[in-house]
């Protein structure tokens, strides 16, 4: 019987060890095109290994680890637990949206929608949903509202839905960062959280974890890449 | 009073920031994000179960920070693309006869890897994580890592002119 790649790949890194790792090295030992195959396996791990490990980059700054020091010095007796995502315990949505928006002193919270229509600079607008179905993300557009819609990413949430995240800006400069579901032909807004107002510039890392909470929540999936994400639109 | 948990982390440091390049290939983005993990590692740490490697945990940790950081970027247009593997130069043959050029050459073909291909290349082989840790650091089907895994090597061999018949 053939012995494929991802077995010998297997016993080459060890995920496969007693009578069955015996019984195939002495398969490997009788034949030696299954031990050239085998080989490239066992070398490859070397090489990569030897690489990553000498590599000129891979050395922690001095300062890089007394700031990790100090940021663990401080937190402890924090009882503070922000969930990542994946699988994660279930929250109570607008509890932990008011209490991350306390932590990370934002000037507005995060709210988490089932689908109710927003107004203001939240509106799912037809011109808004017409953008959210056709625009490739990292593109911009203006909304003739005045609005600029920025996609960010496209994923699919637990449920296999197409979800869009994107930011507006609205006159006043205030930025929110939002997540868009469509259902059917229609779209809802799952998340919304404004972001720091009266800048130009992006949320800071710690004003994301409402979102990563929020993805945490839907089991949303990594961004889609370009041609996964283009089968989706219109 | 030392904090183990603190202490464990900085002590994998220098695996978090080598994970990091694997991912982002830049020295400065690296330790923004290794930073990144660090802070979300500490608030989070009451969710960090003792009977499992805390290095799984952290790649995890690190590997959504990435993901993160890409969504941010995508809307900046910054030249951060994962999905971006440009055609490698051909890498010389030749170089198997010289172990800091084999070196080499493995770590441009590397880079020349699909990012998902190369989070589970070097979370296996250099890391040392098993098939199943790697499953959950990147939530992934564990046969999915085994086959990313298996096109990894096969199309870094390829490159680099490992064919099995030299032995070291």
């Amino acid at each position: 019987m053939d012995i494929d790649d991802e077995t010998l790949m297997a016993l080459a890194d060890g995920e496969i060890t007693g009578d069955a790792a015996a019984r195939l090295h002495t398969r490997i030992a009788a034949d030696p095109e299954l031990a050239a195959r085998y080989c490239v396996f066992t070398q490859t791990a070397h090489w990569v290994n030897a690489a990553a490990r000498e590599g000129p980059d891979a050395v922690v700054s001095t300062d890089l680890g007394a700031r990790v020091r100090d940021m663990g010095a401080a937190s402890r007796g924090a009882d503070t637990v922000v969930p990542m995502r994946g699988p994660a315990p279930r929250w109570q949505p607008m509890a932990l949206a008011a209490s991350l928006a306390l932590a990370v002193g934002l000037s507005a919270g995060a709210v988490f929608m089932s689908g109710a229509p927003q107004t203001g600079p939240l509106d799912l607008t037809a011109e808004l949903k017409a953008q959210l179905g056709t625009l490739p993300s990292g593109r911009q557009t203006a909304l003739p509202d005045g609005r600029e819609v920025s996609i960010v990413a496209s994923f699919t949430d637990g449920a296999g839905a197409f979800c869009r995240e994107y930011e507006t800006a609205a006159d006043d400069a205030t930025r929110y960062v939002s997540v868009a579901c469509r259902d059917g032909s229609d779209w809802s807004l799952r998340f919304a959280m404004a972001t720091a107002s009266n800048t130009t510039g992006y949320a800071p890392a710690a004003s994301l974890e409402a979102l990563d909470a929020f993805y945490a929540a839907t089991d949303a999936s990594p961004p889609l890449p370009e041609d996964e994400e283009r089968a989706f639109l219109k | 009073m030392r904090d183990h948990f603190v202490e464990e982390v900085v002590d994998l440091l220098p695996n978090l920031k080598r994970f990091a390049l694997s991912l982002c290939r830049k020295g400065d983005v690296a330790e923004d994000l290794v930073q990144i993990t660090a802070e979300r590692a500490f608030r989070a740490r009451a969710q960090f179960d003792p009977a499992t490697r805390l290095e799984a945990w952290l790649f995890r940790i690190l590997r959504n920070a990435w993901i993160d950081m890409i969504r941010r970027d995508a809307t900046r247009g910054e030249a951060i693309d994962i999905h971006d593997a440009p055609q490698a130069d051909p890498v010389d043959s030749a170089a198997q006869a010289d172990d800091r050029l084999m070196l080499a050459s493995v770590r441009a073909a590397m880079k020349d890897l699909p990012e998902d291909q190369r989070a589970v290349l070097h979370l296996v082989c250099v890391e040392g994580l098993s098939y199943a840790e790697t499953a959950t650091a990147l939530e992934i089907p564990k046969g999915t890592v085994m086959s990313r895994l298996s096109r990894a090597r096969l199309a870094l061999a390829k490159k680099v002119g490992i064919d099995g018949a030299a032995s070291r």
